[in-house]
């Protein structure tokens, strides 16, 4: 059998080290000790037991975002990968993650917690109950004392003050802190009159955020048969109440503001709602007058009243009160028009004219002539006929048959 | 269409909604169009006086381990 050269077998060993997926998605808890950074920025050090140490790097870019300063015989949990490095014939793992190992027990707690209860199915979106858009009674599981609830307060005052407030208080940091949490989302849950539940608490670190890690609380959050609102924290934490929750919000104020309508936008809607009522009924007014007004000028066109300006008749009582009644009825029929159409042709002075009546007049005032009464003998009357008018003088004015009626 | 008095903020909210479509459907007589309207316009009175009466009201729940009582 040919022999390895050096490179060759230590390329072997690198393959088999750098392909094996579990090397490459590494925790490891360890000590650490021969701590160095180089010029470079680059973090040197060993993780070491009882039993074994391990050569590790954390490069540069990685380094920088560390949030502690790790030192020498600090405990220590860290992530990474396996990687050969071929001049030295060594290995180490390449560090992407170094967390004190208190904080990193909690990490991976959550991180275990976490992909538990995902598995469980308890983040699933079909679980999620929708909030409802006007809610009459909120329920807040928070700290009295907390700056969360101001804030919160002041938001439901500004948006939607028509809201009733239920305030569960509760812990919101420390060991006691979750039986609390579970029992006032219990209490809030019981209780048929809440709509929505928000479950809020400032900002803080993972240590202060930790009762919303908590198991219980994730369970009671899931149980809860009202929607609930989870604003914990800033933007950047995330906890397992955040993921069970039906919605997340990233702050309290955030999830004040989720949960309710603002009334702005309420007003601004009423106002367009007014502004459409009033439209629609305006124009079915317009719509009302216009067909009036279209009556009204079409009985003005069939009016005697200019034919009688033309020939100067204006005195003329019969025509006017014709007309005067008929402006008088708006609602008009087309049969009706048709109607009043021929009786006001008949009731024309001409239409009576043509049938060879004429109008006489007193030439010395104007006035029609209806009555033997008016006339003395000498006195000079007008008289209209169809075509034209003359002058004639009375003579042996006489009482008659009186035609009244006609 | 449910009854003016005793509706919450948000049935009387929606009723507006509604009647606002209503009234633009049309194939209304003018009488039904002017009753909708004052309808309307009631019912926008209304939830814009709740809007201006309301005062946000919390209560605290006392809470214990067995029972729970208000505050």
């Amino acid at each position: 059998m040919k022999p390895w050269t050096v490179t060759e077998l230590t390329r072997y060993i690198q393959q088999l080290l750098e392909f094996d997926p579990p090397l490459q998605d590494v925790w490891l808890t360890g000590e650490i000790s021969n701590l160095s950074r180089s010029t470079a920025g680059h973090l040197y050090f060993t993780l070491k037991d009882a039993g074994a140490s391990l050569s590790c790097v954390m490069w540069r870019s990685a380094a920088e975002r560390l949030s502690w300063r790790p030192d020498g015989g600090s405990a220590a949990l860290a992530h990474g990968q396996i990687a050969v490095y071929a001049p030295r014939g060594a290995y180490q793992l390449s560090v992407d993650q170094l967390l004190p190992a208190g904080l990193g027990d909690l990490h991976a707690r959550f991180e275990q917690l976490r992909d538990k209860l995902k598995a469980e199915g308890l983040f699933d979106a079909q679980r999620k109950v929708p909030l409802p858009p006007f809610p009459r009674v909120l329920g807040i599981v928070t700290s009295p004392q907390a700056a969360a609830l101001r804030d919160v307060l002041n938001v439901l005052r500004r948006r939607y003050p028509l809201v009733r407030v239920l305030l569960a208080p509760t812990l919101v940091q420390g060991d006691l802190a979750p039986p609390q949490l579970v029992a006032a989302l219990q209490t809030l849950a019981s209780r048929d009159d809440v709509d929505v539940i928000l479950l809020v608490r400032g900002g803080g670190s993972l240590e202060e955020l930790w009762a919303f890690n908590d198991e219980r609380v994730a369970r009671a959050i899931a149980a809860c048969r009202h929607p609930v609102v989870c604003g914990v924290g800033h933007e950047t934490d995330v906890t397992i109440a955040d993921f069970v929750a039906d919605v997340r919000a990233p702050t309290p104020s955030a999830a004040a503001e989720l949960a309710t309508p603002d009334q702005s936008e309420i007003r601004q809607t009423i106002r367009t709602c007014v502004g459409r009522l009033e439209g629609s009924v305006g124009r079915r007014l317009d719509l009302v007058r216009q067909s009036v007004e279209r009556q009204q000028r079409a009985l003005q066109r069939l009016s005697p009243q200019a034919r009688v300006n033309v020939h100067r008749q204006q005195g003329d009582d019969l025509v006017q009160r014709a007309v005067r009644a008929l402006t008088h009825r708006l609602a008009l029929s087309r049969a009706g028009l048709a109607g009043l159409k021929a009786r006001l042709a008949a009731l024309s002075p001409l239409a009576t004219l043509e049938r060879g009546y004429a109008i006489v007049r007193r030439e010395d005032t104007g006035a029609v002539v209806r009555s033997v009464e008016q006339v003395g003998a000498g006195d000079a009357l007008t008289i209209q006929v169809r075509d034209g008018e003359f002058v004639a003088v009375a003579s042996s004015p006489s009482a008659g048959l009186d035609t009244t009626g006609v | 269409m449910t009854d003016e008095k005793d509706s919450s903020f948000e049935e009387a909210f929606h009723d507006l909604e509604a009647t606002v479509r209503r009234l633009e459907e049309g194939n209304l007589t003018l009488e039904e169009a002017i009753t909708l309207y004052e309808r309307g316009t009631r019912l926008a009175r209304r939830c814009n006086a709740a809007l201006d009466d309301a005062e946000l009201q919390v209560q605290q729940l006392t809470l214990s381990n067995s029972q729970t009582s208000e505050a």
